[in-house]
């Protein structure tokens, strides 16, 4: 290798490492993009499956990334608001499962067909350990559905803690639903009434 | 289920369902319900009425009706109703839509003989909606509390009268009863049509379908209300003393 070509190679070299420590920094706003991004990958693909698949098969597909890119906890905890400060310790992890499960659930329903639909990032705005990011569903039609995700970052990195569909938001509509139901009832009765939601979906395919 | 890109629509503008029986952050906190023992009464009585009549009613016209002319009849409505978002554009100010929303109303009205199609969606204007509530509400009007109205479904006190407003400005009430009474019927019954996807997907969705309604209904009306841009960034409830850290420390 001639001199020059080595110079080169090295600037080429500087210019890359520049440009990813720029694009995919330590802080990362993007790795917060990137959750939203591989979410929505996933979910086109459990659209796209076989029909053969089923429930349960597009659950084996969408299970690992909604698990892994929801913050389930914090979501719990602010689903139930005070009423989460006065469950026991197992009480928690058994609702913060069924959260868990309801989601997987409702997405594996919910995306079981494909027909030309895509995702486009929007906008996004970041503020300390915040992010929002507006994305829209597109139709091969035309048709456009805003999806608004809201992420915090933690020592684990960033999480979906909303997602909030023209103008409605997820954790808001549970909140009020489930608020009612512990007072009323309790949270046993309210998870059992999730644990047959669930059942529901899979029995709805 | 969700089978095409529509029915998804419907489920993630929340199940946002208008309903007959009812269908608006979580920076609402409260649900401003100060009624609700009286609202959950109406919902009740609205939800059996609806299942036993109207909804029967509707799913049959849906099997007997193809869908082109549902559609001829929703765009038909749609236009009868337009002047009442365009006169709600110059009570908010708005001259730009208000321009372009009497455009879409000439347009409609004549090339789309009637307003039976929707030409002016090809071109540029789309159909929107601006109410009494609306109005209001950029005046400066608190929503107040939330109410469920009999045979209407959900509303506030600061709704309640964008309904007046819409049978005034509708053309189609000034004309004679042997008209309009039938149109009313259609009408009434090609809306809970057009519901029909919507309300499966709240009785699939909600463990509380009342509290699922109202929260929806009261994020879709700020959001209408902002025209799509509430005030907020959504994350008033993950800000306490602890942050997010207390939480990751339970598990």
């Amino acid at each position: 290798m001639g001199k020059a070509n080595f110079y080169r190679i090295t600037i080429l070299f500087s210019i890359l490492c520049l440009f990813s420590a720029s694009g995919w920094g330590v802080d990362g706003p993007l790795d917060g993009e990137e959750i939203v991004v591989n979410l929505h990958e996933v979910l086109l693909t459990a659209m796209k499956s076989e029909k053969s698949l089923g429930h349960a098969g597009r659950i084996d597909i969408i299970r690992n990334v909604v698990s892994e890119s929801f913050n389930f906890p914090l979501i719990s905890k602010v689903v139930l608001g005070e009423k989460w400060e006065v469950l026991s310790h197992e009480d928690k992890q058994e609702f913060v499962s069924v959260m868990r499960s309801l989601s997987i659930s409702t997405y594996a329903h919910h995306f079981s067909n494909y027909s030309g639909q895509k995702f486009v990032i929007v906008e996004r705005k970041s503020r300390n350990n915040s992010l929002t990011l507006s994305t829209s569903l597109l139709s091969d039609n035309g048709d456009r559905t805003s999806l608004k995700y809201l992420l915090r970052k933690n020592t684990e990195g960033w999480l979906i803690v909303n997602v909030i569909s023209e103008g409605v938001s997820d954790l808001a509509l549970k909140k009020a639903e489930y608020s009612y139901i512990i007072e009323k009832d309790g949270i046993k009765s309210l998870l059992r009434q999730l644990a047959t939601k669930i059942e529901a979906l899979k029995e709805l395919g | 289920m969700l089978k095409n890109h529509m029915q998804l629509k419907c489920l993630i503008s929340t199940l946002c369902i208008v309903l007959f029986t009812g269908c608006a952050s979580t920076s609402k906190t409260s649900n401003n319900d100060p009624h609700e023992s009286m609202n959950r009464k109406i919902y009740a009585f609205n939800d059996t009425l609806d299942k036993k009549f109207i909804e029967p009613v509707a799913e049959k016209y849906v099997a007997v009706t193809p869908a082109v002319v549902r559609k001829g009849v929703t765009n038909f409505f749609d236009n009868a109703s337009y002047v009442n978002t365009i006169t709600n554009d110059i009570l908010q100010g708005k001259p730009k839509d208000f321009f372009k929303d009497t455009g879409r109303f000439i347009v409609n009205s004549t090339l789309g003989i009637g307003g039976l199609f929707d030409p002016a969606t090809a071109l540029g204007m789309p159909l929107r909606k601006e109410d009494l509530g609306q109005t209001l509400g950029k005046w400066g009007a608190d929503e107040g509390a939330y109410l469920t109205l009999p045979f209407m479904g959900p509303s506030s006190y600061r709704d309640i009268s964008a309904p007046v407003m819409s049978i005034f400005t509708n053309p189609l009430t000034y004309l004679a009863a042997v008209v309009t009474v039938p149109a009313g019927v259609v009408r009434a019954i090609n809306s809970r049509a057009n519901l029909l996807e919507a309300s499966r997907l709240r009785d699939q969705a909600a463990l509380d379908p009342y509290a699922f309604v109202r929260e929806a209904w009261r994020q879709q009306r700020e959001y209408s209300l902002y025209d799509g841009n509430p005030p907020g960034d959504g994350f008033d409830d993950f800000i306490d003393g602890e942050g997010d850290a207390a939480i990751l420390r339970i598990y």
